[in-house]
Order: C-alpha cells, then structure tokens, then sequence
C-alpha cells in the first residue's frame, strides 16, 4: 500500500480518528466540526445531486419499467414468484443448516431438544437402517412422552414431525402459494418472510417433498385416509424410497413390492 | 437521511405496484451514485453497465421485498455483478479495469482553494485508493450501504470493512493535504486544533 501515513504525516493531516470516520461514514455526525473536515467536503462532492448526465438513461430505464410491468402481469399475478423464490431459498439454508448441524452435532443436540431426531431421520438416502419393510415401525423413534399427536396416527404424518397440527397450517398457506401458475424465476434477493415455513420444509426433509407432505398432512387430517390403514405402511428399502408423494398409488406399489419380496 | 430513505420506501412500494412516477424517483435517487460507484469499476462503460443493472432491477422489482435500504444493497449486487461480467469480457490487453474519470476541468486554478472539488475529481480521489479501500469507501459512502451489507457484497468480515473504509478515509485525507489544496481551507482558521 502505497499510501500508509508516514510518521511525519501525522500531525499535518486534520487527524481522522475513528469516531469522525465513522460520522463521515454514516452522515450523523456527532460532533460539528466533522462538517468541516477537508474529507467531508470530498465526501459530499461524491455525492453531489445529479446532473443531467447522469441522468440521461431515465426515459430508457422508464420504458424498461413499463416493458417489465407489461411481461409481468402476462405471467401472472406479481408476487407468487416472489414467494416461490423465497421457499427455495429458506430451504436451502434450512438445508445446509440442518445437514451442518447433524454432522458437526452428529445430531445431539437436537436429540436433547426434541427426544428423537424428527428431520435427521426424513431425508432421502441419509442410510435408513437397514431392516426389512414390515418392521419399520420399530425402528421409529416413539414420540415423546407428553407429546400430544394430531393428524393420524401411523405413517401417515412424516414419521416423528412435532407439531403437525401447526404445520398443518403451514401447510395450507404453502399449498395456497405454491399452486397457482408458475412464473420464471426472479432475480431477487432472499430475505424476508418466509423463514415462516422453515419448520415445514424441515419436517417434511426438504423443499421438493413439501408439496406431497403437505397434501398427505392435509387429508390425513380432514378425511381420515380413504383407501390405506396406514399403520403397515413400509418405508420401503433404504435409499431408494424417494418420499410418498400420494398417499394412493405409491403405497399400492410400495404394497406390492413387499408382498413381492 | 433517515427521512429521505423512508420517502423512498415509499417509492420503492409505490413502484412495486406500478407506480411510474415512483420508479423515476427511485432512479434518480439511485442512479447518479451507481454510476459513479460503476465509473470507478469499469470505467467508460458505466453507463451501459448502469443500463444493464436497470434493466435487471425493472425485471425483478416486482418480486423484490424489503425497504429502500435493502434496495440500494440489491442494486449494488446486481450493478456489481454486470460490472464483473463487463470487465470479464474485454480483452485481456484492453485498458485497466479501474479506469479513473477525468478529473474535473471546468474550475479554474484559481478559485481552486476556495471551490469545493467538483464530483468527478471526488469519486477520481476515491478510485486512486488501493482497491479494497476504494471500493470500501464507495460502497459506504457513495452506495450508501451500511458495513454488513458491505461487507456481505465484498465477502469479508464487517470489521474487516470498517478498518478498510477508515483506513481509506484516512488516506483521502492525507492526499487532500498533500494536494495542497484542501478544498475548504481557509474556511476555518481553527480548524487545526485536534480534536481529542
């Protein structure tokens, strides 16, 4: 750095300590007399009102406003996609976050939290353990104690999610974001909201899942599982079983397949 | 400041539903300091980088949430990322990427003491600080971002930032002294005493 302060420099310069740096930085300044440092004055020519030049693209950069206006409202209402980009978003962090926790905790604290490990169990191709179909059950963690349990008993419900009548509603307000036409992508920013589904997307094991969770949380709770006694439901062999999307048909298959076996 | 910037959350909102009007506000608010914060990056490009960058926003603005504050970050982003991609795609032989503006030659020498620098001697000032320094100040201070927002669009730690942008404050000051010709001097005569 060519420009380090010479011992000699010191006393010459107006001294620019910390505090009048940073009043300079932020525009409030706590003491007057910052207004009249040489850097002030420089610091305002950098950000002197605009002239015309500067300006000239604004009737351009309007037309393009229009023109998005105009390709937006033929996608679809503004603001779905918005939403959708957030899940994804939130669900990778959530994701990321839950994978580095379960390796770098090897999933101790969140047992200590919670009596069992409702996500660390969910995600595909984590390794199940490897026990035949039929007894799954067995190797599911019981709910702990004092737990209430909503939604139907069994399988249906991820095994071991908390909470499922709270991410029932969760559900119904994803499903109500999710299902309408889909736009392209945005280029926007994360942030914001949506860190309100973030227990969803856990539960369910990830942000692609969550649609079929959702739908089989749903009817699970409002008409009691039409075609399935869900108790017996397999998990199928591990690795492969991807997660229910229907509750109908894969389990016909999955059925099957065991009966197969 | 703290006024304006909730006049322009308005704006912002107000342009998010289409409001033309506020999406001009928005740009003129914006604009001047992208393309000065971009001049420093990429030179005589700026303002097709500038149109770039707007272009992008106008595309997502429906879709972006949070206030005037997170908006200046987002543009920041996105103009950062286009000055990037511009500079990527020139020949490798082309002139430097921190190209510096012309420095300002509508003052005479003569009222030079007393005239404050004109903008573009500034952000010239600004852009012959070593890089991280620079641009560090430019993010701050120009950008008007606060130090985690900088500090997340530079990749380094928020500390590292505020001892960077200090440390290019200071420089400023030291190369306004050696200039000889502080733009306020003369403005006042106690100015010398340092201050505790």
């Amino acid at each position: 750095m060519s420009f380090d302060r010479h011992p000699s420099d010191r006393n010459a310069a107006r001294d620019l300590d910390e505090d009048t740096a940073e009043d300079l930085l932020t525009g409030i300044w706590r003491d007057p007399e910052t207004a009249t440092h040489p850097v002030a004055g420089l610091l305002a020519a950098a950000t002197a009102p605009p002239t015309a030049r500067e300006l000239r693209g604004e009737d351009a950069a309007a037309a393009a406003f229009r023109q998005a206006r105009l390709e937006s409202r033929r996608r679809g209402r503004l603001g779905r996609t918005a939403h959708r980009a957030l899940l994804e978003i939130v669900t990778a962090k959530v994701v990321i976050a839950l994978a580095v926790a379960g390796t770098a905790a090897g999933g101790a604290a969140l047992a200590a939290n919670t009596g069992h490990l409702p996500v660390l169990e969910s995600p595909p191709r984590s390794p199940a353990p490897a026990s035949p179909p039929a007894t799954t059950k067995a190797t599911r963690p019981a709910p702990p104690p004092g737990q209430p349990r909503h939604g139907p008993p069994g399988a249906s419900t991820a095994p071991g999610t908390p909470h499922s009548s709270a991410l029932a509603g969760l559900c119904r307000s994803f499903l109500a974001l999710e299902r309408p036409g889909r736009g392209r992508k945005p280029t926007v920013p994360p942030r914001s909201s949506a860190a309100e589904f973030a227990p969803l997307v856990a539960a369910a094991g990830g942000h692609a899942k969550v649609a079929g969770y959702c739908e089989k949380v749903l009817s699970g709770k409002q008409h009691k599982k039409p075609d399935d006694p869900s108790e017996k439901k397999p998990k199928g062999p591990p690795g492969k079983e991807k997660k229910k999307d229907k509750p109908g048909k894969k389990k016909e298959k999955k059925a099957k397949r065991v009966k197969g076996d | 400041m703290a006024r304006t910037d909730k006049r322009l959350s308005a704006a912002l909102r107000a342009a998010q539903r289409g409001d033309q009007d506020a999406f001009r506000r928005l740009y003129r608010a914006v604009q001047p300091r992208l393309v000065r914060y971009l001049s420093v990056l990429v030179g005589e490009a700026a303002d097709q980088v500038a149109a770039q960058t707007w272009q992008e926003i106008t595309q997502g603005l429906g879709d972006f949430r949070g206030d005037f504050q997170r908006f200046r970050g987002w543009i920041t982003v996105i103009g950062r990322g286009r000055a990037l991609e511009n500079l990527r795609g020139r020949d490798p032989g082309a002139p430097t990427s921190r190209q510096q503006p012309a420095p300002a030659g509508d003052s005479g020498d003569a009222d030079r003491a007393t005239e404050p620098p004109s903008t573009d001697a500034a952000i010239a000032l600004i852009a012959g600080l070593p890089a991280d320094q620079g641009e560090a100040v430019l993010l701050r201070v120009v950008m008007g971002l606060n130090t985690r927002q900088a500090a997340e669009i530079l990749g380094r730690t928020a500390e590292a930032i505020e001892t960077t942008t200090h440390q290019g404050l200071r420089n400023l000051a030291d190369r306004l002294e050696r200039a000889g010709a502080p733009p306020r001097a003369g403005d006042e005569p106690g100015a010398e005493v340092n201050r505790p």
